[in-house]
């Protein structure tokens, strides 16, 4: 990485050739992702316009990248409990600094997107410092189809665009 | 890998801030308390491996794929939206 003096640095990276970033836009995440040991500094890119993914960029390793997405929009539902100790070094004065994103997996076909819930990032989002936890007895696992609610409205909209079928 | 027996009530340090309890022995179950410092992350192995598994299964996402991913997700919106004005 070859650094300027305005706290700008260009980052190779291998999806996205050479980033210019801006280091107070980094996150450092506590000991980086797991399987990950060596990138501890990441930086969120935005993917595309209406898009609600997003790219986890590593700042230590071009290739590393993960897709992350803000949980709620696909799992409204999604609650989850963080331990105290789960919270060292992240300066948790309140817990409205805190975001959590998911990161997602593909596996083929694109209907089979999925969403790691029992292993979030949590962002201290104040002081853009995170970590990965693992969640214990929460019922969340590390593959949830992205795609599942949507398929069975797909299927509703089909039928009333059938009328005859059901018979209104 | 050093092998130590123990019994049930018995515990192992491991340098100066982490201790191990056996706290109970039943069958081929055996109950274990950690006492670690807060930066140590303690977990199952498995869980801990299968989220390990999961973060390499995900960085293998190129923009292609995810360039399918969000026209797949901007048609099912529609159709979702389409759903919901009717009803």
């Amino acid at each position: 990485m070859v650094e300027n003096n305005e706290e700008k640095v260009a980052v190779p990276t291998s999806r996205f050739g050479e980033i210019v970033v801006d280091l107070s836009k980094k996150i450092d995440i506590i000991g980086g992702l797991l399987g990950f040991p060596d990138s501890t500094r990441y930086i969120v890119l935005d993917h595309e316009q209406d898009s609600p993914f997003k790219w986890l960029q590593s700042l230590d390793e071009g290739e590393v990248a993960f897709v992350i997405c803000d949980p709620l929009s696909f799992f409204p539902e999604y609650r989850i409990q963080v331990r105290k100790d789960e919270l060292t070094n992240m300066k948790a004065d309140s817990v409205e600094d805190f975001v959590i994103f998911v990161i997602l997996s593909l596996h083929g076909d694109v209907n089979d997107m999925t969403a790691n819930l029992q292993g979030p990032i949590i962002v201290n989002a104040k002081y853009r410092v995170g970590r990965q936890i693992v969640l214990k007895d929460s019922g969340y696992q590390t593959r949830h189809k992205l795609f599942e609610d949507i398929t069975q409205d797909i299927e509703q909209a089909q039928d009333e665009e059938n009328p005859g079928v059901s018979g209104k | 890998m050093l092998v130590l027996t123990r019994k049930s009530g018995e515990s192992i340090t491991i340098g100066d801030d982490i201790r191990i309890f056996i706290q109970e022995v039943r069958g081929n179950q055996v109950k274990i308390g950690i006492k670690a410092p807060p930066h140590v992350a303690v977990h199952r192995e498995e869980i801990y491996l299968r989220i390990q598994e999961e973060n390499k299964q995900a960085v293998r996402a190129t923009q292609d794929m995810m360039q399918s991913a969000l026209a797949q997700f901007k048609k099912k919106r529609s159709v979702k939206k389409a759903t919901e004005d009717h009803g």
